[in-house]
C-alpha cells in the first residue's frame, strides 16, 4: 500500500529529489511549488487520501505557516513536517502553535527526513538485523532467531548495547569496562566470561575479538 | 582678585587718611596755639603803637624826613627791642609806592597791592592825621606780622609806619621740629590775593635772598601770570576753605587750610594752607601689579573661552563625525549580518539538494564508496562551519528557547551524523553513552557544542586514531567527554577565543568560540586536559535545575 505524501517546496530540485527518494521508499508523492497552488490543491483534494505534508516555510504567494493554518482548518490529523532554512525561533514556535507535527532544518540528510516521516507514520525501525531471521530488538533488549526470543542478563544487555552503539567499529575494552561495570572492574577475565556466555546463547558469532584492542559487533543493516 | 584689590585699597586709603588726619590735627593745634599766643602778644603791644602814633603827630614830618633816623628815634624812645618789637618807617608817593624806607628792601614796593593798606590810604582825608590799617598784615616775605599806620603829608605823599611782630625764634624752631618729627614732607604756604587780583602763594619759613627788593619780587610775580598746579592747589584750598587732594606720580598731595575763615584768632591766617606729601608708590605698585594680574587674568579668561569654544566646536565636530562613523559602522555591521544571514539562508537549500542527491546516488550504487564518503564528510564540515556562522550572527538577536532533551539519544544521533565524516578521515567515533540522561537546553545550542567538539576531534586526530565520546551522569552532574589522540594544543588559554595569533598566522577557533558562548549562557563548565597523547574536552552540565 503506497502512502500519499504532499511536498510543498518552491525549490524544484529539492522538491524533486525528496519526491524521488520517497517514491523509491514506496511513497506516492505530490509535488507543489507555490503557495496559491498549494491552497488550491488542499481545497480540492480529499484529506483522507493524504498521509503527510512536507512544507517549506518560505514559499512564494503564501507563507508555509499560512498553509499549515489553512490545512488545520479542516484537517487536524494529517502529520505536517515543516522544512525551513530559517532559524527564527518564532517560526518554529508559530509552526507548532498552528499545528505542525515536526520540523527539520535545512540542510538535512534525506535519511533524517525519512526517519521523521517514518516516526510520524509509525514506521520506525527499532530492530537491528544480523541475518534475515536473526535480529536484536532495541526495545525488548533481546535477540530473536527464527521468531524465538533469546533473553539476555543485565550485564549481557549492557555489553551488546555498547557494542551496538558502535556497530561495526572496534570498541576498546576500556570503554566496555566503563559502560558495563561502570569502571568498577577493569579485568579481562570477567569480560571474556561475559562474551563466552553471550556467544553460547546466539546462533552465530557476531562479535569479533581484536586481541589487546577490543571487540567489534558486525550487523547486516545499520540502525536507522 | 578684585576683592583683594578692593580690600587692600580700602585698607591703604584708611591708613593714609588716618595719617593725614593726624598730621592735620597736630598742625592745626600747633598753629592755633601759636597764633593765639601771637594774638595775645599783639594785643599787649597795640598800646605801644598808639603811643608812637601820638608821638608822630607831634613831630613835624615832611616827605624828605630821614626815615632811618626817625626809626631809630622811635625805637629807642619806646624801647621796642626790649619788647621784641621792631619798627619800619617809610615814605610813599601819591601812587602809594614806597620812596624811602628804613628797610631798603621795601623801596619801590607798591603798598596799594595790600588790600587793607590801600583802603586805609584811600580813606585818609585829613592832612597830618595818622590812620591805622584795620587788622594786621601777614608779611609772608619775612614771616612777620605787621601793623600799618599812615600819615598824610602836604604834597600828597605819605609817611608809613609798620610795627613788626616777628615770629619768635622759638616758634620757628618749634615748626621745624614739628616738620622733622612728623617724618612727612610738609609745605606751609600763605595764599595772597593782591588788589590787582593777582593770586600767588609764598612758602613760610623760606629765605628769599634771591631778590634784592620786594618790588622786584612782585614785578616778577605780576609778569608771570601762569599759575603752577601746586599754586593752584594751595589757592583752591584757601578759597574754598576745605581740604582737597591731588595725585601726581607716586605721590598724593593733600591741601588743608589750617584755620577756618571765620576763626576768631587771626582771620588772615585762614590763608595759610598746609601741603602734605604722601608716598603712594606701594599702592600704585600694588595697583600696577594687580592691573597686570587682571590683564593677565582677562587674557587667560579670553584664551580659556576661546579654547572652550574651540573644544566645544571640536567636540561637536568629533561627536558628529563619530555619530556618522558609528551609524556607518552600524549599517555596515547590519549589512554584514544581513549578508551572512542571507548567505547562510541561501546555501541551506542547495546543500540539502546535494545531500539528498548523494543519498540517492548511494542508494542506486548499492553501497557507500570512499568518494561519496568524502563528499559527505565535506558537506558535514561545511554545514558545521556555516551553522557556527549562523549562530554567531544570530545569538544576540534570536531567542533560543530551552526544552527538555534526551541527551543520550541526541548525542547518539549526532555521532551517527558525523560517522561518515570520521570514516572519511580513517577513524571511528567510539561511544560510551549511558541511556536516559536528560538536560534542559536549547537543541540548536546543544547541537553546536557537540558538533563542534566532534568536528574538532575529527580534524585534529592523528591518522587512523579513533576518538572516544562518553556520556555519563555522576555526583558531579552530567559529563560529556570527547577524547582524541592528537597534537598537544599550544596556548590552551586562548583556545576558546575567536582568533589566535600563532607563529604570525591567525587561526580561527570559530567552533570553540561558539562553544564558549553557549557554555557561558547555560553555565556549562568546560574542562580541557591533556592525558598521555590524548586531548580531552569535558562538558560538565552541573545546573541542578536543568539536570
Amino acid at each position: 500500500m503506497s502512502l500519499n505524501v504532499v511536498i510543498i517546496e518552491d525549490d524544484i530540485q529539492l522538491n524533486l529529489v525528496i519526491s524521488e527518494y520517497f517514491t523509491l521508499k514506496n511513497f506516492e508523492t505530490i509535488c507543489i511549488y507555490d503557495g496559491i497552488e498549494a491552497v488550491d490543491f488542499i481545497e480540492k483534494s480529499n484529506s483522507n487520501k493524504i498521509e503527510l505534508y512536507i512544507i517549506d516555510i518560505n514559499l512564494p504567494s503564501y507563507n508555509g505557516l499560512d498553509i499549515v493554518k489553512f490545512i488545520r482548518k479542516t484537517d487536524i490529523n494529517t502529520p505536517i513536517i515543516i522544512v525551513t532554512a530559517s532559524l527564527e525561533i518564532q517560526n518554529f514556535t508559530d509552526a507548532f502553535d498552528f499545528g505542525c507535527s515536526e520540523y527539520i532544518k535545512k540542510p538535512f540528510h534525506i535519511k533524517e527526513l525519512e526517519i521523521r516521516v517514518n516516526k510520524l507514520l509509525n514506521k520506525e525501525i527499532k530492530v537491528i538485523y544480523f541475518s534475515d531471521d536473526f535480529y536484536y530488538d532495541e526495545e525488548k533488549k533481546s535477540f530473536s532467531y527464527q521468531k524465538e526470543m533469546i533473553e539476555l542478563r543485565f550485564k549481557e544487555q549492557r555489553l551488546i548495547e555498547i557494542l551496538l552503539q558502535n556497530a561495526n567499529k572496534l570498541v576498546p575494552t576500556e570503554i566496555i569496562y566503563d559502560y558495563v561495570w561502570e569502571g568498577e572492574i577493569r579485568e579481562l577475565y570477567p569480560l571474556r566470561q561475559l562474551l563466552r556466555d553471550i556467544r553460547k546463547k546466539l546462533p552465530m558469532d557476531i562479535i569479533t575479538t581484536k586481541v589487546k584492542q577490543g571487540y567489534i559487533i558486525k550487523t547486516k543493516q545499520c540502525k536507522q | 582678585m578684585f576683592l583683594i584689590y578692593d580690600s587692600y585699597k580700602l585698607n591703604q586709603n584708611n591708613t593714609s587718611k588716618k595719617e593725614i588726619k593726624q598730621i592735620v590735627l597736630i598742625n592745626k593745634e600747633f598753629m592755633t596755639n601759636n597764633l593765639q599766643y601771637i594774638k595775645k602778644e599783639l594785643k599787649q603791644k597795640e598800646a605801644v603803637f598808639l603811643k608812637i602814633e601820638n608821638e608822630i603827630k607831634n613831630i613835624s614830618i615832611v616827605s624828605n624826613t630821614d626815615v632811618i633816623k626817625l626809626k631809630e628815634k622811635l625805637s629807642n624812645q619806646f624801647s621796642l627791642k626790649e619788647q621784641e618789637l621792631s619798627l619800619e618807617v617809610f615814605t610813599l608817593n601819591k601812587e602809594y609806592k614806597i620812596v624811602q624806607s628804613s628797610n631798603n628792601f621795601d623801596i619801590g614796593y607798591d603798598i596799594s597791592l595790600n588790600k587793607n593798606e590801600k583802603k586805609t590810604l584811600d580813606n585818609i582825608s585829613k592832612l597830618y592825621s595818622l590812620k591805622q590799617s584795620s587788622g594786621v598784615f601777614f608779611d609772608a616775605f619775612d614771616q612777620t606780622i605787621k601793623k600799618y599806620a599812615f600819615f598824610k603829608l602836604k604834597d600828597s605823599s605819605y609817611i608809613g609806619i609798620s610795627i613788626i611782630f616777628e615770629f619768635s625764634k622759638k616758634h620757628k624752631e618749634a615748626f621745624k621740629n614739628l616738620l622733622i618729627s612728623l617724618h612727612t614732607k610738609l609745605d606751609y604756604r600763605y595764599v595772597i590775593r593782591d588788589t590787582n587780583k593777582v593770586e600767588y602763594t609764598m612758602e613760610l619759613f623760606m629765605s628769599r635772598d634771591d631778590f634784592s627788593s620786594r618790588a622786584e619780587y612782585y614785578k616778577k610775580l605780576h609778569k608771570n601770570k601762569k599759575i603752577s598746579v601746586k599754586d593752584y592747589s594751595f589757592i583752591k584750598a584757601a578759597k574754598e576753605g576745605k581740604e582737597h587732594s591731588i595725585k601726581k606720580g607716586n605721590k598724593l598731595y593733600t591741601y588743608v587750610p589750617l584755620l577756618k575763615k571765620d576763626n576768631n584768632i587771626l582771620p588772615l591766617f585762614a590763608d595759610i594752607v598746609l601741603e602734605i606729601e604722601s608716598d603712594i608708590s606701594s599702592e600704585k605698585l600694588f595697583f600696577q601689579k594687580t592691573y597686570q594680574y587682571v590683564i593677565y587674568f582677562v587674557w587667560m579668561y579670553i584664551l580659556m573661552i576661546l579654547m572652550i569654544f574651540y573644544f566645544i566646536t571640536s567636540y561637536h565636530n568629533i561627536e558628529r563625525d563619530l555619530k556618522k562613523a558609528i551609524l556607518k559602522n552600524k549599517n555596515l555591521v547590519k549589512y554584514n549580518k544581513n549578508f551572512i544571514a542571507n548567505m547562510v539562508h541561501q546555501i541551506r537549500t542547495p546543500l540539502a539538494v546535494i545531500m539528498s542527491n548523494l543519498s540517492l546516488l548511494e542508494y542506486f550504487n548499492g553501497d557507500k564508496n570512499k568518494y561519496s564518503n568524502q563528499i559527505n564528510a565535506s558537506i558535514t564540515t561545511l554545514s558545521n562551519s556555516y551553522e557556527n556562522l549562523s549562530y554567531i550572527n544570530s545569538y544576540e538577536s534570536l531567542l533560543y528557547k530551552n526544552k527538555r532533551i534526551d541527551l543520550s539519544d541526541f548525542l547518539k544521533k549526532r555521532v551517527a551524523y558525523f560517522d561518515l565524516a570520521a570514516n572519511a578521515n580513517k577513524m571511528n567515533l567510539i561511544t560510551n553513552i549511558n541511556d536516559n540522561i536528560f538536560f534542559t537546553i536549547n537543541d540548536l545550542e546543544l547541537e553546536r557544542i557537540i558538533d563542534n567538539t566532534i568536528t574538532n576531534a575529527i580534524k585534529y586526530s592523528h591518522f587512523e586514531k579513533d576518538a572516544y565520546i562518553t556520556l555519563k551522569k555522576s555526583s558531579e552532574g552530567i559529563i560529556i567527554s570527547f577524547k582524541n589522540q592528537g597534537y598537544k594544543i599550544e596556548n590552551e588559554e586562548k583556545l576558546f577565543e575567536k582568533k589566535e595569533k600563532e607563529k604570525n598566522q591567525e587561526r580561527m577557533h570559530l567552533g570553540l568560540y561558539v562553544i564558549s558562548l553557549i557554555s557561558k549562557k547555560h553555565n556549562i563548565k568546560i574542562v580541557f586536559r591533556r592525558e598521555n597523547d590524548f586531548n580531552i574536552f569535558e562538558y560538565h552540565f552541573t545546573n541542578p535545575d536543568l539536570v
